[in-house]
């Protein structure tokens, strides 16, 4: 006789625990059909974080913000679309010297000479380099150094100030120099800390597509 | 015709002063009409879990409005889907990547509403099904538990809105739903083996229907609809 009872009391329990359920999971389900979150990040497959401060365009310091070149409709194979290539680099550091030296005159002949790689109409290609402060303490940094690389590199895209390294500190940024690739939506295509077994050269040629010569 | 978030919003208040009324003196009149279909209003208790499952399911629905808002400034990359209008910027804190997930879990408060109000109501229901079960009290203790630890959280996120300096609409109403269903159990808890509870005025029709379970062999549907809260 007891047992029933306590039967009867679980049953009310399993019965609320029912409707609850299915109430909880048909709301998730709903949710989950509906939307496609993509999470703010600095991997692969991330919508890109914050990137804005002061740039040297090789004539004023000017505000930019990566954020408002973002198209957030843009869909691969649409229409217009800017995708950019940020380096993350240091004036001090010999491994971007090294870069500034050898595989960035030719890339950017390459995407951004006068004879371009051909894109599809309305699909531009930009580069940015941003100047981080990898020590602080021991090396010298300012906006004179920005520009002096910039002129003795003969580098012809921008270089945004980060000194204070307020972005590369949001971005990870462990060691120069880190690349990476953003598509005209704002997700990261390529991270070169996360992955080194190519290159964002090679990322570039592949993703990027190729318009009439 | 698109509705803006502030009237989207309206629907979620529905239930919740629906329930607030039920809950309050004010509702007696309409629980004695809405006896007839639900006799189980026609009590304290009764009009009391009748309103905080109206409240909770408010403040359910609400909580998942507000993941979908999470996960939907997530896909479009921060675009603005709730209504900014002053200090009530729901846009501003919902999309905060700061303060929109529970520290070190990350899991996005509107999951955590969704799972207290389901939590809320499966108390609730289970309560209101079998008033006399041996398990009533711990279901309303852990009810009140619950409800104080919110609160907690509630204090938590305010502080959030104050560093954000704005005030999201659609966390405030889950707040207000919170709140509400936290006084119910306590509520509950006070009422609980009194008079009001309404054990002593049942006790004869509980025996009957423990009789009329046993001849039967276990459940059998109760003669009168106010055996079953």
């Amino acid at each position: 006789m007891q047992r029933r009872n306590i039967s009867n009391e679980a049953g009310a329990r399993a019965d609320g625990m029912l409707m609850v359920s299915v109430l909880f999971f048909a709301t998730l389900a709903y949710i989950a059909l509906t939307t496609s979150p993509v999470y703010t990040g600095v991997g692969a497959g991330d919508r890109a974080p914050e990137l804005q401060g002061e740039v040297w365009d090789g004539n004023s310091w000017t505000a930019f913000n990566l954020h408002d070149t973002f198209d957030e409709d843009w869909i691969e194979g649409s229409g217009e679309g800017t995708w950019y290539m940020i380096e993350f680099m240091d004036t001090n550091c010999s491994a971007c010297q090294n870069s500034a030296m050898n595989s960035i005159p030719e890339q950017q002949d390459k995407w951004l000479g006068d004879n371009p790689r051909p894109t599809p109409t309305n699909t531009t290609v930009e580069f940015l380099a941003v100047s981080i402060a990898l020590h602080p303490e021991s090396w010298s940094y300012g906006q004179q150094e920005i520009k002096d690389f910039k002129t003795d590199y003969n580098q012809n895209f921008p270089f945004m100030d980060d000194h204070d390294n307020s972005n590369s500190e949001v971005w990870d940024i462990g060691g120069t120099p880190s690349y990476f690739l953003i598509a005209p939506n704002g997700l990261i295509e390529f991270a070169s800390p996360e992955d080194n077994s190519k290159t964002v050269w090679d990322v570039m040629e592949n993703k990027i597509p190729r318009g009439d010569a | 015709m698109a509705l803006d978030a502030n009237t989207q919003l309206m629907f979620h208040w529905i239930p919740i002063v629906f329930g607030m009324f039920l809950m309050s003196p004010l509702g007696e009149g309409l629980a004695r009409q809405l006896s007839s279909k639900w006799p189980s209003l026609s009590t304290t208790r009764g009009r009391t879990l009748g309103g905080m499952l109206s409240v909770a399911l408010g403040g359910f629905t609400v909580s998942a409005h507000t993941l979908w808002i999470h996960n939907k400034a997530n896909e479009m990359g921060g675009a603005s889907f709730c209504s900014a209008d002053g200090i009530w910027d729901c846009s501003s804190v919902i999309g905060n990547s700061d303060w929109n997930t529970i520290p070190f879990i990350g899991l996005p408060w509107g999951v955590v509403g969704m799972l207290a109000f389901a939590l809320f109501m499966w108390l609730i229901i289970s309560v209101a099904k079998e008033p006399t079960a041996s398990w009533v009290l711990m279901h309303l203790k852990v009810g009140t538990n619950l409800g104080i630890l919110g609160i907690g959280m509630i204090f938590y996120l305010i502080y959030a809105e104050y560093d954000i300096g704005k005030l999201c609409q659609y966390c405030t109403t889950a707040h207000v739903a919170h709140v509400v269903s936290t006084f119910g159990f306590f509520r509950l808890g006070s009422m609980y083996g009194s008079s009001a509870w309404g054990i002593g005025a049942s006790s004869d029709d509980d025996s009957s229907s423990r009789d009329r379970k046993s001849k039967r062999g276990g459940y059998v549907a109760p003669k009168l609809a106010s055996e079953e809260e």
